[in-house]
């Protein structure tokens, strides 16, 4: 071994009650690079970050800091050692200014006193060096989400953070932002700064690694420069079998419109939105985050204020009002945000999945013995993955909880079905599944109407796509003129 | 993992409550006696009506703190309604009405202007109790006559009417929590309220309906415990909604809303009340008794968090061992 | 929008709590302590009394007699304000009865040794203040209007003494811990039965309530069966709760001994549960406090203070009828 790396993990081995969560894992992170950590959900990822900074110890192996080795008791000791970690869950205090947030437990003063003006001015300076305009008195509330990782990086790199690991730092934030991002890291990578960046999105590990390791079922699978792989070659390493094609797309002749939009309007949201989606057709939705599709779909389903319009369903008009008339009237949604307004935690999957049937069936009571049958069936149909329909649906990894969100709606008659990100947060086996249930319901005749930030996956899945700039529709595609050079123009057109 | 998985809080209730039969009947020879086990179950009766309510609004998230003035408050009236008029269907369907209307400006603040129910039914509190005492003048109500059947007479000679009055409640809670998909939307709205909205339950709706149903609850309470004193006491309902929190909380319903069950909540009150039962029995002083009561729900609530935190938790030991490992 | 709806609601509310007002004092009955004084009787002295907590009975029954004794005097105007049993609260209102200039201050105090100081410093600065009902006698120059708790303690204790056998077995019911009239009632047990060979077999905390009372006797039968023959009881509520434990486990020959002498205890009485209250008169001891109010405020009175004790009353069997009439009089008890 004649490199000396700067963060090498050798051989680490740890084991919970039951599970190997890592087997023999080695990393090696050179000097001033980029090294992508790339599997699936519950591969290990996370557990890795854990037993570098030493939450959890490690049952077996090394980790070796500039070649020496290291015992990490807890994360404070990993960064005074110069490693800085950056969370999924962004670990801020929302009422706290920028300034504060930056310096906790750092704050300059003395005797146990804050000195404010100090830490204003440091927190300036710092923010400054960074490219960074924010304003060192504003509370972390009222920035969007890639600002305050912005911070977390810029509050690393300002405590001599020389080896920074960020677990899914893209997951919340949009495409411009992921752009300034990266624009950090690699200037950061100039300074001689190393990254470890765990993720599982294909194309930012092209645009920003430089080397790779794929974990699978807590075994690292392969290493090696990020140019000695193509996207096909990961995704094979990920999931462990070789994938032919990623999406399963059927064509298949549209039928009738079931659903048109005309002249949508909502104010300060978005404006003049038209759009049709006919039966046995998938129709995508593209834009930045901001432009409005969710809004103007979640008004749709009765969730958001729609201002005026006109809506046709299955030639009958329509008129939003609430979530229990959308559903009485076919229209169905999956949420963006599953934690928030999709699962209910606590509650068995048999409960999620025929929540919403029991709402439209007539009667103060449930019919019990025909809703576990209902819960099988539909679980069965869509393959989930769990103990039991009496499993708690929170417990359920990302996949499976969308798949038993899918089976509640599949139960319901549709006109319309509205999938608002769903395959956000899954890993790639269960993504492709769900990929292939969608062709399934299209298939059936379904009309679904999907939003994705994942511009592959609108390109591999869509019939049509529109695509919205600004709260407008900014222009239509048709599955032949699909290119996602075109798409991104129209996403960032200036409409005013 | 297996395959069928066993609900540890609804059986470790039971276990729990039979080691204290065990113990008691070793401690005091007059425990385990058909009058002794029927006053424990007479003397929990009331509360564990309020607590049937109270676990409905918890499981919604909620909380209900208006019960035990609201008991006061319907039970004096109905008191009040039957000394004037010897009617006492009359005096009962005044009372539940009572009740479903403070449900309803419950209701009305909490569901429909969605302000915190811990304010609101605290402000409730005054309401009821300035209501009644303004009603009467800060004066009980005696004499009350044939209303105490409500609370003092018995069925088929052995089974007293306040037990029944609670069967009959557990049995409702039961059916509406367990039966019905106005029962199943309460721990889909405690559970997660923006989901629910998303699934097409119409929150506000159930969640007024939940308000009004504990403010029916609360108000029998009310009248059999004015029939069990034999006199209309405005003052007597203070304090039962924390006795009911304590109750639906060892009973297993979480704080943090979407789970509980009837039976849970019925062991819960049971158990405080063979506390309470054998420690007069053996004629342990009053000081004793509340440091006993206060560790008492610390230890369910630990259990309670204990339980949460080793996620899958089939058996109480590895769960709390789990728990250990995961900090 | 909704602001709107709030601010309807807001006006609505208040017109109704108005019109409420309203009817109430049209219909002339008793003033449930809002604090609003009795019309205007121009040049009165003004006079605050502050009750522990109207929604008690005895509390709210001296307010009524105070009110009624108030009004043979044209010269004196009577203000009630509550506490609801909140000392932290009666110390405010005493505050603010000073600042807005009362001449006069009757204090039903919740806890007089906390309130001594406070008392002694207003009077101090030139309020005249009584103490009424409850005085531990920490105030040189306040006036006092007491029925002694100790008193009231030991009549009833001698009747029971006639009552139970020498060496009886008997259980006994306590007020709320560091209660002073529940300690010196104990005390005036403690005292007469001093040379018998009475033989305490229970003794409970029931905080004056009468479903604990109920509660601590159902558990005590069952330990002690029929062996218990008398309840001692430093209330009538509690009292009246064991009774109906007892009523219900059919044991008859337990007697029951209470204070306090109100319409739940002379309902009791007549009907053959209670065997005997002591009554702190309220209406003797209105009397006394509006008479004494009125010398210390006309001068008459050259001391500025002066200390009375009313007597205190047994009532039993045989004088209940009389009781009985005069609350039905007095609206504490209706037919």
């Amino acid at each position: 071994m004649g490199e000396t790396f700067k963060l090498e993990i050798q051989g680490v081995s740890k084991s919970f009650p039951g599970v190997k969560a890592l087997d023999h894992v080695n990393i090696a992170l050179r000097s001033g690079t980029v090294h992508a950590v790339m599997g699936e959900n519950g591969a290990g990822k996370s557990t890795l970050m854990k037993v570098i900074n030493g939450l959890y110890k490690r049952d077996e192996g090394k980790v070796l800091l500039d070649g020496k080795e290291v015992h990490f008791s807890g994360p404070e000791e990993s960064t005074a050692a110069g490693i800085a970690m950056i969370y999924q869950e962004l670990n801020f205090f929302p009422e706290l200014t920028v300034a504060e947030n930056i310096f906790m437990r750092r704050q300059p003063g003395k005797r146990g006193m804050v000195s404010w003006g100090e830490m204003m001015k440091q927190a300036k300076g710092i923010l400054e060096e960074n490219g960074l305009d924010y304003d060192p008195a504003e509370k972390i509330k009222n920035l969007p989400i890639a600002s305050v990782q912005m911070l977390e990086i810029v509050k690393a790199v300002a405590f001599k953070a020389q080896v920074i690991i960020m677990d899914e730092p893209t997951s919340s934030i949009s495409d411009k932002e992921v752009t300034f991002l990266f624009e950090t890291i690699r200037r950061l990578r100039g300074q001689g700064i190393s990254f470890l960046y765990i993720s599982h999105k294909m194309e930012e590990i092209f645009q920003i690694a430089d080397d790779i390791t794929i974990i699978r079922d807590g075994k690292s699978i392969i290493s090696g420069s990020v140019s000695d792989f193509t996207e096909n070659s990961i995704i094979t390493h990920m999931v462990g079998r070789s994938l032919d094609n990623i999406y399963p797309k059927e064509e298949i002749p549209p039928g009738d419109v079931a659903f048109e939009a005309k002249n949508l309007c909502s104010n300060g949201m978005f404006e003049d939105i038209s759009f049709y989606v006919r039966k046995g057709e998938i129709v995508g939705m593209a834009g930045l985050v901001g432009a409005g599709r969710s809004e103007v779909c979640r008004a749709v389903f009765g969730l958001d204020p729609l201002d005026s319009g006109e809506i046709t369903l299955c030639g009958r008009d329509y008129k939003p009002k609430d979530v229990t008339h959308a559903i009485k009237n076919k229209i169905l949604m999956i949420t963006e945000d599953r934690k928030k307004e999709g699962i209910i935690g606590v509650r068995s999957c048999r409960e999620n999945i025929t929540i919403t049937n029991h709402h439209i069936q007539k009667g103060i009571f449930m019919n019990l013995k025909k809703e576990v049958e209902d819960a099988k069936r539909m679980s069965e149909m869509l393959k989930v993955r769990f103990a039991g329909i009496e499993t708690p649906i929170g417990s359920l990894s990302g996949g499976n909880q969308q798949k038993v969100l899918l089976a509640r709606w599949l139960m319901m008659e549709s006109d319309l079905l509205i999938l608002d990100e769903p395959t956000r947060g899954i890993d790639v086996g269960a993504k492709l599944e769900i990929y292939s249930i969608i062709t399934d319901l299209a298939k059936k005749g379904y009309a679904i109407l999907m939003i994705s930030s994942e511009m592959p996956e609108l390109l591999g899945m869509c019939d049509r796509i529109y695509v919205m700039s600004q709260g407008h529709v900014t222009g239509c595609l048709e599955r032949s003129e699909f290119e996602q050079e075109a798409i991104m123009q129209l996403a960032v057109k200036n409409v005013n | 993992m297996k395959s069928k998985k066993i609900d540890i809080r609804k059986y470790s209730l039971i276990l729990i409550l039979a080691a204290m039969v065990v113990v008691c009947s070793l401690l005091s020879g007059n425990f385990l006696t058909a009058t002794n086990l029927t006053n424990i179950l007479k003397q929990v009766s009331i509360v564990t009506i309020c607590a049937f309510a109270q676990g409905m609004i918890i499981i919604t998230g909620e909380i209900d703190l208006s019960i035990g003035y609201l008991a006061g408050m319907a039970g004096s009236f109905a008191c009040i309604v039957y000394v004037a008029t010897q009617n006492l269907p009359l005096a009962f369907l005044v009372g539940v009405l009572l009740g479903a209307a403070v449900g309803v400006v419950n209701g009305l603040f909490v569901a429909y202007f969605n302000l915190p129910s811990f304010i609101v039914t605290l402000a409730m509190q005054t309401v009821c109790f300035g209501a009644i005492c303004l009603y009467t003048g800060g004066q009980n109500i005696y004499k009350i006559g044939g209303f105490n059947v409500l609370g003092q007479s018995y069925v088929a000679g052995i089974i007293p009417i306040t037990v029944v009055f609670m069967v009959i409640m557990l049995i409702i809670t039961h059916v509406v929590l367990k039966y019905t998909k106005f029962g199943r939307y309460l721990y889909a709205i405690g559970g997660n309220t923006d989901a629910a909205v998303a699934a097409g339950i119409q929150v506000v709706k159930v969640k007024w309906f939940a308000f009004i149903l504990s403010g029916v609850f609360a108000a029998i309470a009310g009248m059999v415990m004015m029939g069990r004193l034999n006199a209309g006491i405005p003052g007597e309902g203070q304090g039962y909604e924390t006795d009911a929190i304590t109750a639906t909380v060892i009973g297993g319903t979480s704080f943090s809303g979407g789970a509980g069950t009837a039976f849970g909540t019925f062991l819960g009150s049971i158990i405080i009340g063979v506390l309470n039962n054998i420690m007069n029995l053996m004629g342990i002083d009053s000081y004793t008794q509340m440091i006993v009561k206060g560790f008492i729900i610390i230890g369910a609530v630990l259990v309670d968090s204990l339980s949460k935190r080793g996620k899958t938790g089939i058996k109480i030991m590895a769960s709390s061992s789990d728990a250990k490992k995961s900090k | 929008m909704k602001r709107t709806v709030v601010s309807v609601f807001m006006v609505l509310a208040m017109t109704v709590m108005m019109a409420a007002g309203c009817g109430k004092g049209n219909e002339g009955s008793q003033d449930a302590g809002s604090g609003k004084s009795e019309g205007g009787k121009d040049g009165a002295y003004k006079v605050a009394f502050l009750p522990t907590d109207m929604s008690l009975t005895f509390a709210s029954w001296l307010a009524d007699e105070l009110t009624t004794a108030f009004e043979e005097y044209d010269d004196m105007e009577l203000t009630v304000i509550d506490s609801q049993n909140v000392l932290e609260t009666q110390i405010s209102n005493m505050e603010t009865c000073v600042s807005q200039g009362y001449d006069y201050i009757i204090l039903l105090p919740i806890e007089p040794a906390a309130e001594d100081d406070i008392v002694a410093g207003y009077i101090e600065q030139g309020t005249p203040m009584m103490n009424i009902n409850l005085d531990d006698g920490g105030v040189e120059k306040a006036s006092s209007v007491v029925a002694n708790p100790y008193d009231l303690g030991t009549v009833v204790a001698e009747y029971a003494k006639e009552q139970i056998a020498d060496d009886a077995n008997v259980v006994v019911l306590l007020g709320p811990s560091g209660n002073t009239d529940s300690i010196e009632r104990r005390r005036a047990y403690e005292d007469v039965f001093k040379d018998s060979n009475l033989n305490i077999m229970e003794e409970q905390i029931g905080d004056w309530e009468k479903s604990k009372g109920m509660e601590f006797m159902e558990s005590w039968i069952q330990v002690h069966g029929d062996q218990i023959d008398a309840v001692l009881s430093m209330n009538d509520a509690m009292a009246i709760g064991a009774i109906e434990a007892a009523k219900d486990a059919k044991l008859d020959d337990i007697k029951f001994f209470g204070v306090d002498g109100l319409a739940d205890a002379a309902v009791s009485i007549e009907d053959g549960g209670l065997d005997a209250t002591a009554l702190q008169d309220a209406q003797v001891m209105a009397k006394e406090g509006a008479r004494v109010a009125h010398e210390v405020l006309t001068g008459e009175n050259k001391e500025g203070f002066e200390k009375v004790e009313i007597p205190v009353t047994l009532i039993t069997s045989e004088n209940v009828a009389e009781f009985i009439q005069r609350y039905t009089e007095n609206g504490m008890l209706t037919e």
